[in-house]
Order: structure tokens, then C-alpha cells, then sequence
């Protein structure tokens, strides 16, 4: 007569029957609640970011093709329509890159190789300083300044 | 969740063995060789992501988890980023490489309500941020080194 105990499983139901599992739903409130707005926006980021690239690469293909083409980009330049989209994109990627430097220390360890790492305001600051800075400075070239 | 505080771990539970969340060694430390000591610095490095109790908020949080089926999960991940920062630890290499596979780190789109939500303040996002750049040095250090990637 074996007095080995029975094996029991505490997950398994007494009976079997339909699975208890939920299918995979969205998390409440998205994506309108907190967090997840500027999820959406930050994503949303990316069409500008990709077409300001094609813009870019436009320009740079006119630039091998003549000096007609070049000033054919030019003068779409200044199209009121590429004016607001340009304007738009400009606090869109400012707003994108201030936000990732305001996730980059979370994304850090706390120990950066013998060092601390630095205070979360001081990278928070700096990046986004010399982010001011530098686009200030492009800004001014750009105006004529220098 | 499935009623009140009762929460569905299926699933969970697979994830939860691939990041093997335990220490591993490459050698057993005899027993005569007393403890591995670590120094209170080295625990406070892995420390946050340790308080994980399972609730699952952040898997009810993220917008990943309800698109990509195969996506680990925020306290998976964290937890096997506590592994990979432990002293004692030596399994970086093999976790890593789950973290890089389909359904690893580089799923997460970093919406960040998994840390909102945790009441512990675990910081998951944190985690799996901070385990992306390891691997990425991990892997680029692999290009260099016969080995990289080991501590």
C-alpha cells in the first residue's frame, strides 16, 4: 500500500471548464488618460521627423541637378503652406526632444561605471541647455547674424 | 483582472521563467568559501527593481502587452534586469539574450504608465530602459571582444 501524497496542482480548477482567461484589451483610459496622451503625441512626433527628412533629401537631390532646381526649392520655401508646416514641425521636435531628455535619466543606471550618476535636474538642464543654445545659435545663422 | 484582487498570472508565469529570474553561475561556490558579499552601494543599484509583489498593474497598463502577445512583460523584465545588475550574478549573457529576442526589451515603446501605476515604485519603465542600453553595449562590445558582454 503506497503512502505517497498526491501531487496537487493549487492553479488547477477542481473541475475542468471554459479558460478564465481574459483576451488582451487595451489598458483603461487609453489613450486618452495621463500618461498615455503624450505616448501618442511623442509617436505622432515621428511624421515630422520623416517629413522633414524627405524635405531635406529633396533639397540635397536639387542640389546635384542644377542651379534651376535648386532655386526651384528655394522659392517652394517660401510657400505660406511649407511656412506653417515648417513652424508646426519646429515646436513639435522642440516639444519631442525636451521630452526625451526629460525621460533620458530613467534610462540611465544609477551607477555609471566608479560614478554616481549625476543628479536627474542636472541632465535634465544640460541636455536641454545646450539643445537651446545650439538651436539659438543655428537660428542666428540662419537670420544672418554672423 | 480577472474579479477583485484576483489577478491572471497565465502566461505571466512563462514569461516570467524565460528572464530567469534567480541567480546563476557559472561555477557553484563551494559552501567553505562563506558568502559572496556585496556592499550596500551594489545593492541599492538593483534594490527598486527587486520590489516587484505581482499585481500585475503594469501588465494592465501597457499598451504593449495588449498589442504584442509575445511582448515579456514591464515586471518580467524588470525583474531580469535586477538579476543582470546583482554582483553575484553571472548570467548576463543568457538573459540578454532573451531580452533581445522577439518579445524583449526592444518591444517596449517606453509609454511609461507601467511605472505610474506600480505601487511599489519599482520603476519598471526605468528597467527596461536602462537594460536596452546594456544590450546595446553588450552586443556592440560582442563585435569587439571574444566575449563580450560578460562582466
Amino acid at each position: 500500500m503506497s503512502h505517497a501524497r498526491p501531487v496537487l496542482d493549487a492553479m488547477q480548477p477542481s473541475e475542468p471548464g471554459p479558460t478564465r482567461t481574459a483576451p488582451p484589451r487595451a489598458p483603461d483610459g487609453f489613450p486618452s488618460r495621463g500618461n498615455y496622451r503624450a505616448y501618442i503625441a511623442f509617436g505622432f512626433g515621428g511624421f515630422f521627423l520623416f517629413t522633414v527628412s524627405l524635405l531635406v533629401l529633396r533639397a540635397v537631390w536639387a542640389l546635384g541637378n542644377g542651379e534651376a532646381a535648386w532655386n526651384r526649392v528655394q522659392a517652394s520655401f517660401q510657400n505660406p503652406i511649407y511656412v506653417l508646416f515648417h513652424a508646426l514641425a519646429f515646436l513639435w521636435l522642440t516639444w519631442f526632444t525636451l521630452r526625451l531628455f526629460r525621460l533620458f535619466p530613467a534610462t540611465q543606471p544609477k551607477r555609471i561605471g566608479p560614478f554616481r550618476r549625476p543628479p536627474d535636474a542636472l541632465l535634465v538642464g544640460g541636455l536641454s541647455g545646450v539643445f537651446v543654445v545650439a538651436t539659438l545659435v543655428v537660428a542666428a545663422i540662419l537670420w544672418g547674424a554672423f | 483582472v480577472v474579479r477583485d484582487l484576483v489577478v491572471e498570472l497565465e502566461g505571466f508565469m512563462e514569461k516570467f521563467q524565460k528572464v530567469k529570474p534567480f541567480i546563476l553561475r557559472a561555477k557553484e561556490l563551494a559552501v567553505e568559501a562563506g558568502p559572496t558579499r556585496q556592499s550596500p552601494a551594489e545593492l541599492d543599484d538593483f534594490r527598486q527593481f527587486s520590489m516587484c509583489i505581482n499585481c500585475m498593474l503594469c501588465y494592465s497598463a501597457c499598451p504593449v502587452v495588449a498589442t504584442e502577445p509575445d511582448f515579456l512583460g514591464p515586471a518580467a523584465l524588470a525583474l531580469g534586469h535586477r538579476y543582470n545588475l546583482d554582483t553575484r550574478d553571472e548570467g548576463q549573457r543568457e538573459r540578454n539574450a532573451v531580452f533581445r529576442d522577439e518579445g524583449g526589451v526592444f518591444s517596449c515603446s517606453y509609454a511609461g504608465e507601467c511605472s505610474v501605476v506600480c505601487p511599489k515604485h519599482v520603476d519598471p519603465s526605468g528597467a527596461i530602459q536602462q537594460a536596452k542600453l546594456a544590450n546595446v553595449v553588450d552586443w556592440l562590445s560582442g563585435l569587439v571582444l571574444r566575449r563580450g558582454g560578460e562582466r
